[in-house]
């Protein structure tokens, strides 16, 4: 019996220090790849260009181009008036979409719904760019409507640019509007209904006020993706400048990293500004609309309703899915202008061969490397955050959650300000994208593998504790292999966002490094619509491939994961 | 065997903490909810950190001693089994941890899980079982690798009122049969008393009273502990000296009582006496003063006894008072206008709160 119990000279021993090194490691890691970049841009952006780093130098002058150029104004002008112009058509389409979905009883809505986020999964810019093959100045629809008396704006501008943002992010409004509407306690309707209200009335009095931080969740989600947004402006932008593409112009063009600075801190302050109305006033009053006993909400089912409901909802998923449509075909002519495509051809897919070796396999390694990174990190410094609050924890958790309310572009913006001179030289690398895509990537591991944890009873970890198990052994044999499955799931989705990376990418490649976006976007520019149609086809079938397997084995709808958000 | 003894004024969810258990001993720490009784328990088993005070295992000093180095059992509330481990790998857990032979480790389960009464289960998965199924793996769980101290932190709150008297005993005989020291947490008094060799009473971080069942409930120290354990009816007095003994006054009538330490003025205290201990007749049956009167609002059977509600008119107000008579005796009925009335040797007093005879 005495061999069960521990070694008298064993017992005094302190404490159990393996969680300090893991932190400290991490903490290391998101000194030097997040915190040190971060403050260099920061730092930067008060620096004139070409001038070194030092107190006499601190200038505003990088921030008074925004009222001496009209370009920077312009662009500043540009990205507010197209983010809300996007948030209103979002929730003009997406608020009784999410409605009609949840509370009209027609054929087909979980269809509607898993079509629904083939959208959001489609790369950004890749939905800009198809929208230019149907209306664009030869586009099919342009040419159809127009025979038919419909001048559409051009498609190069905000026009482009809002419409093509509008048929990707409304999913968003949709997805949150309906999930509301869904859990929402019909007692409260129905009690409301005994008590003489019409539906009209209940909308306004009880639904309203109840789904509202739903429809504030979904439509900050929708502004703050919009202003991050780089690729569709990149592509339909033509001469309309936004933020993102006015960091881009002034980094590529003129390698001019203090005001790219400058416009990130700008570009930034406003994203968490979106964040704060969200939070203290959207979101304000949060009610649990979640009933115990799930009384089955009674659906309309008028014919007429539905009929119209049918209608509008169907009608939107079509369009929304013409981009889809439109790369499959397109990716089998050579050209397409005027109604009909021209020239069958197997050609641009042949040619993808040669992207193998190059784009293709970058793509595959970066990312798979990466959402391990970001896996790994993720999930250590949120299980140190629940379970092991040392000192220092909850900054950790802010500074992991940073790249959150960071746009793609000024990721890359701070890299390079960190890692362009100096002691770590990485621009160009593979390792400078490896480690974008980690810090981007992170808080979303992060954020998935804590909600794993706070379901994850803590006693069960402290009985493995009791019975004499290591902090190490108790997260090897009773927390990893109970979260697993958020891990995987959050890795692999990790890994279909990575495929599709372009705005951080943007910045970061060299010619040895491209990736797959990449390469669609270089097609895009030299006008092989053909090619670039057949590299995206490949590229959304592998996502949405992935996308699908992952839900499949854990058991949700296409449409829960994208509910969070 | 075991002492503890902390002081907590962060939290302030314990303060001055003393209590010794003996070996072998079951010991319940009870109290209501928030009482801190199980923050003392995470504490014994390291899993809160104590900022002051030690807790002893024998002479040996543990307060500084990480969790996984202290040998201890513990039974959580929910039984905090792996769902990803079959019973016989949730057994083998600890076992596995100090690396005993493949055999050994058999031999170990299969004898633990023949103790707690559940042979026959160890392929099969914790969600597969029973409540009381589980509960008994998370016993055997915490006992086969013959640990120091066993803990047990509300280990019947999840069960069904009948399976709950039936694991009550089946804990003690199994506590019994393994011979370890056991600390048991609970906020059910009954149980506590049902269960425990000794048990102590907590209160808003303190221990107010420790105790056999027997001493707590007939000799409670506090007036706290007088209404926590057992039904307990409390009169409003008043309390004076006079020759040699002191007078009790409830309401008008007047009771001798010997105190110790009797009262230099008139102060005012608290009566307690118990149901079993008040005496009811019909209005009609004695003299109108041998008696506070009242009227019988409710009677309830349960099994030996009946208890009533009576209704007592005292200082101006209703007051309700509950009285168990025995079957046999039990003529009264509900509506009946009665004369109730105790003995004074039966009087608990307190003053202050605290018990002064």
């Amino acid at each position: 019996m005495d061999a069960l119990k521990p070694k008298p000279d064993k017992l005094k021993t302190g404490k159990d220090y393996s969680s300090y090194i893991v932190l400290g490691a991490a903490v290391v890691f998101v000194a030097i790849f997040l915190i040190y970049p971060l403050m260099r841009t920061v730092i930067l952006a008060f620096i004139p260009k070409g001038q070194s780093i030092s107190f006499q130098n601190l200038t505003l002058r990088n921030f008074n181009k925004f009222w001496e150029s009209a370009l920077y104004l312009r662009s500043l002008i540009n990205s507010l008036y197209i983010s809300i112009s996007v948030v209103v058509f979002t929730s003009v389409i997406g608020i009784p979409m999410g409605y009609l979905v949840a509370r009209v009883d027609f054929p087909f809505k979980r269809l509607l719904l898993s079509l629904g986020i083939l959208p959001i999964i489609m790369p950004a810019f890749v939905g800009a760019f198809s929208w230019i093959i149907v209306l664009g100045r030869q586009g099919a629809i342009r040419v159809l409507l127009s025979q038919i008396g419909i001048n559409l704006p051009p498609i190069y501008g905000p026009f482009g640019i809002i419409f093509s943002m509008t048929m990707m992010y409304y999913p968003f409004v949709v997805l949150l509007t309906e999930g509301a509407f869904e859990t929402a306690n019909p007692t409260l309707e129905e009690s409301a209904a005994t008590m003489g209200a019409r539906l009209p009335r209940i909308l306004r009095t009880i639904d309203l006020p109840l789904i509202l931080p739903s429809i504030g969740a979904g439509t900050i989600l929708v502004f703050i993706r919009a202003i991050d947004n780089f690729g569709i402006p990149a592509v339909v932008g033509g001469n309309t400048y936004v933020l993102p593409t006015l960091i881009y112009f002034r980094v590529n063009g003129f390698w001019d990293l203090n005001s790219a600075a400058a416009i990130s801190l700008i570009s930034v302050a406003i994203t968490v500004f979106a964040l704060w109305v969200q939070k203290h006033i959207i979101s304000r009053r949060e009610y649990e609309t979640i009933s115990a006993s799930r009384s089955k909400i009674k659906l309309h089912s008028h014919p007429l309703v539905k009929v119209l409901a049918a209608f509008f909802c169907w009608g939107i998923i079509i369009i929304s899915l013409l981009p889809q449509i439109t790369l499959l075909v397109m990716s089998f002519f050579t050209t397409w202008n005027g109604l009909w495509p021209k020239g069958f051809t197997l050609g641009n897919y042949a040619e993808i061969s040669q992207f193998l070796s190059g784009p293709i396999k970058n793509s595959l390694i970066l990312s798979t490397t990466a959402s391990l990174g970001a896996a790994v990190i993720g999930t250590l410094v949120a299980y140190i955050i629940q379970r092991r609050a040392t000192r220092g924890s909850a900054l950790l958790d802010y500074a992991v959650m940073l790249p959150f309310i960071l746009p793609g572009i000024v990721v890359a913006v701070a890299l390079l300000t960190a890692f362009s001179s100096g002691p770590i030289l990485i621009r160009g690398t593979f390792f400078i994208l490896f480690i974008s895509y980690v810090i981007r990537r992170t808080p979303y591991v992060f954020r998935s593998v804590s909600a794993g944890l706070t379901q994850l009873d803590p006693s069960l970890e402290e009985a493995s504790i009791l019975s004499g198990a290591t902090w190490f052994y108790t997260f090897k044999k009773v927390t990893f292999p109970l979260i697993f499955m958020t891990i995987a799931s959050g890795t692999i989705l990790t890994f279909a966002t990575l495929l599709k990376e372009l705005s951080t990418t943007i910045l970061l490649y060299s010619a040895k490094t491209r990736t797959l976006p990449i390469a669609i976007y270089d097609s895009v520019n030299d006008g092989n619509f053909g090619l670039a149609s057949a590299l995206s086809t490949v590229l959304f079938v592998v996502v949405l491939g992935v996308t699908y397997g992952i839900n499949r084995y854990t058991g949700k709808s296409m449409a829960a994961s994208f509910r969070a958000g | 065997m075991k002492k503890f003894k902390t002081k907590d004024e962060s939290v302030t969810a314990l303060n001055k903490v003393s209590a010794e258990v003996k070996e072998g001993e079951l010991f319940c720490l009870l109290g209501p909810s928030g009482c801190g009784k199980t923050t003392l328990l995470r504490c014994t088993a390291g899993l809160e950190e104590i900022n002051d005070g030690k807790i002893y295992y024998g002479d040996q000093d543990f307060s500084l001693t990480p969790p996984y180095k202290r040998n201890i059992g513990m039974v959580f509330q929910n039984y905090a089994l792996y769902p990803h481990m079959t019973v016989f790998e949730n057994v083998a857990y600890a076992l596995r941890i100090r690396k005993l032979a493949n055999s050994e480790i058999r031999t170990k389960v299969e004898a633990i899980m023949d103790l707690v009464g559940l042979p026959g289960v160890l392929n099969r998965s914790p969600n597969e079982l029973s409540g009381g199924q589980q509960q008994r793996v998370a016993l055997a769980r915490a006992l086969v690798y013959d640990p120091e101290v066993l803990l047990l932190d509300e280990p019947l709150a999840n069960l069904d009122a009948k399976l709950k008297v039936q694991m009550r005993s089946e804990i003690r005989r199994i506590q019994k049969a393994s011979g370890v020291t056991t600390i048991y947490v609970t906020h059910d008094q009954l149980e506590a008393m049902a269960i425990s060799d000794r048990l102590a009473i907590m209160e808003g971080g303190n221990i107010c009273q420790i105790g056999t069942p027997s001493e707590i409930y007939s000799n409670p120290k506090t007036r706290f502990i007088a209404g926590f354990i057992g039904t307990m009816n409390f009169f409003d007095a008043r309390l004076y000296k006079s020759d040699g003994s002191v007078t009790v006054a409830i309401d008008g009538r007047i009771k001798k009582a010997s105190l110790p330490n009797p009262p230099a003025g008139e102060i005012e205290a608290d009566i307690a006496v118990r149901p079993e201990h008040i005496k009811m007749v019909l209005k009609g049956d004695a003299p109108a003063d041998s008696g506070f009167p009242g009227s019988v609002q409710i009677q309830q059977f349960l099994g030996k006894y009946v208890r009533y509600q009576v209704i007592l008119q005292m200082h101006g107000r209703e007051k309700i008072v509950q009285v168990d008579q025995e079957m046999q005796d039990a003529s009264v009925r509900e509506g009946d206008e009665v004369l109730v009335d105790f003995d004074a040797s039966d009087m608990l007093i307190f003053h202050e709160g605290g018990r002064i005879g």
